[in-house]
């Protein structure tokens, strides 16, 4: 199994142990990852100003993993939604696929829809399958409680992303299940982090964060599990300033579906950066069973 | 030295030492994550090496025109904040503190900048918020709203009654490219699953209109009205409106759209 990762800008710059224990689950798990110097960003924040230029941004890395024959896997929830929009939009409109092609034609890349766009969970889930990743692990939690949060860029529109049921998504709590982890069932399960209005409207996004991360404790989860660098960031850098405010809480630390996986199939909390998250996640390791 | 606690004068001198120590060779620019926005926006200042040369000539007391400030505004905000160009420099400038810093001044002194209201303000709320005061931070944003949202008939305002006979300027029909709006029956089913909406007591004042009435705005020829509305800014795509429409209208999409077209229409 190989795929060409696809950090985006957030990660790397911001959420590092998200690629770091992304890279150890694969490694452990025969996925084999290779990197593309060349990718550039997915065209997400471009969206709500030049449509052109968010579809060019998606389609060079489309053609750059096409020419690598290879399959993306994607971490971020909106580089995934983008790319599949792009991917969605060339597709319909061919005369915008020729526009664009004769600018990628000057890098000499072709976009012909040739690869498939993964998220990380969708590889594990459809690609590496839940028997396997059953016998890798070798401890599980007991007694944890999760909140799974889908993130709305993976979700929808259904129609493009493909990525689960948009009313009721499984992937992800079976993910979560294969740990030995309850995972909970919580009203705002499906609903937005308020991440992209962070920077435009942060009044908004922090409302949107503290809703869900109240309906997330109102379940009795422990933790709340992201497969997003900016839902991640939310929880993590946002909710740490909502939790200066004590009418909030106690914060609810935000835990990254490798770094949760990751333990329990043995791998080092270093490689997994279980120390880099803002909000302290050290109490997790409370829930394995006394050998 | 962190950018935000140390002391202006500090920066300043930190900036010219930076600026002098590059030698336009071109790497950063090599892998910068908005290469392609560059290519599409044709603003040469959205590339890294760019923004230095030109950095360099306004140390060195270059006055500016209008045209010249609105455009290495745009590049220095256009700019994902992926911190390649800092990996990639040589030199070893960081060019990720020189952006955050340099971008607060071209935002103190500049016009109003529609790009703050998309995500690329995203790693602007998370590590600038608190660093500078709550005055300059907003102002912003509040400029770019201004000069975008409720140009046209003051929505917000409850006692003023929306006039239905608004002009459409001629040739904005073919801004809104996706028609999709044209089969919604106002069944209000994406306003209600809309969490913005849900947000707030009183919605109608907040974001002016809502999207099932944006859809029926637009299906009315209402262009300009629709784009006014201070709901297409707070929106949050995620789409749970256009999950939900019983006639498949595109709802979020068309949010995008008029954003794409109240940009250009500031932009002509
Ligand atoms: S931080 Fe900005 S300028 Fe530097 S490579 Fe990334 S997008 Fe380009
Ligand atoms: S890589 Fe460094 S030295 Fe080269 S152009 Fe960019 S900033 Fe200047
Ligand atoms: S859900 Fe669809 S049909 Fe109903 S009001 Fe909204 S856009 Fe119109
Ligand atoms: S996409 Fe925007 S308009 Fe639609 S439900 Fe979400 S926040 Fe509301």
């Amino acid at each position: 199994m190989k795929f060409a990762l696809f950090h985006g800008c957030n990660i790397p710059a911001r959420v590092a142990q998200y690629a770091n224990a992304t890279e150890a689950v694969c490694d452990r798990l025969g996925i084999e990852l290779v990197e593309i110097a060349d990718f550039n960003c997915c065209g997400y924040p471009a969206r709500n100003t030049d449509d052109r230029a968010f579809v060019l941004s998606a389609a060079k890395n489309l053609a750059l993993a096409e020419k690598a024959g290879l399959d993306l896997l994607v971490m971020c929830k909106c580089c995934y939604g983008s790319l599949k929009k792009a991917e969605y939009v060339l597709h319909q409109n061919q005369d915008l696929k020729a526009d664009i092609n004769r600018f990628l034609a000057k890098e000499s890349l072709q976009y012909q829809n040739g690869i498939q766009v993964n998220h990380l969970l969708s590889v594990l889930y459809h690609a590496v399958g839940i028997d396997r990743l059953k016998g890798a692990i070798s401890k599980t939690y007991s007694g944890l409680q999760i909140a799974v949060s889908y993130g709305c860029h993976a979700l929808r529109p259904s129609n493009v992303t493909g990525f689960d049921d948009p009313v009721s998504p499984r992937i992800f709590d079976e993910l979560v299940e294969i740990t030995g982890a309850f995972s909970v069932d919580w009203t705002r399960k499906l609903d937005c982090c308020g991440a992209p209005l962070t920077g435009i409207n942060d009044r908004l996004a922090m409302d949107m964060a503290q809703k869900k991360i109240a309906s997330a404790r109102e379940s009795g989860a422990h933790f709340i599990c992201t497969a997003c660098p900016y839902t991640h960031l939310q929880f993590d850098v946002v909710q740490t300033r909502l939790a200066t405010n004590p009418e909030n809480g106690e914060p609810l630390a935000a835990i990254l579906y490798p770094q949760l996986l990751g333990l329990c199939l043995g791998i080092d909390q270093k490689a997994l950066g279980i120390s880099e998250n803002l909000i302290d996640l050290s109490g997790i390791n409370s829930f394995f069973m006394a050998e | 030295m962190d950018p935000v606690t140390s002391s202006p004068a500090n920066l300043v001198t930190r900036l010219i030492m930076e600026l002098d120590a590059c030698t336009h060779c071109g790497s950063c620019s090599l892998n910068c994550s908005a290469a392609m926005v560059f290519e599409a926006a044709g603003n040469e200042y959205i590339l890294p090496s760019e923004k230095m040369a030109f950095l360099k000539n306004l140390a060195s007391g270059k006055k500016l025109d209008d045209r010249q400030t609105r455009a290495i505004q745009e590049g220095v905000y256009l700019c994902t904040n992926c911190d390649r160009c800092t990996v990639r420099c040589p030199s070893g400038i960081r060019l990720k503190d020189l952006w955050y810093s340099v971008r607060e001044q071209l935002l103190a002194g500049g016009p109003p900048l529609a790009h703050v209201l998309t995500p690329y303000s995203f790693a602007r709320g998370l590590m600038i918020r608190e660093t500078v005061p709550v005055d300059e931070y907003t102002r912003p944003i509040e400029t770019a709203k201004q000069a975008l949202a409720g140009r046209f008939v003051d929505l917000m305002n409850p006692d003023i009654p929306i006039p239905l006979n608004v002009q459409t300027k001629e040739g904005s029909q073919p801004a809104i490219r996706d028609n999709t709006y044209a089969h919604c029956f106002s069944c209000q089913s994406c306003t209600t699953v809309c969490p913005v909406v849900g947000n707030y007591d009183n919605p109608e004042q907040v974001v002016g209109l809502m999207p099932h009435q944006i859809m029926c705005c637009l299906g009315l020829g209402l262009i300009e009205m629709a784009a006014g509305a201070q709901m297409i800014w707070d929106c949050l795509t995620c789409y749970k409106c256009q999950e939900n429409c019983p006639q498949q209208v595109e709802v979020c999409d068309v949010l995008y759209r008029l954003k794409n077209s109240a940009v250009e229409s500031i932009e002509r």
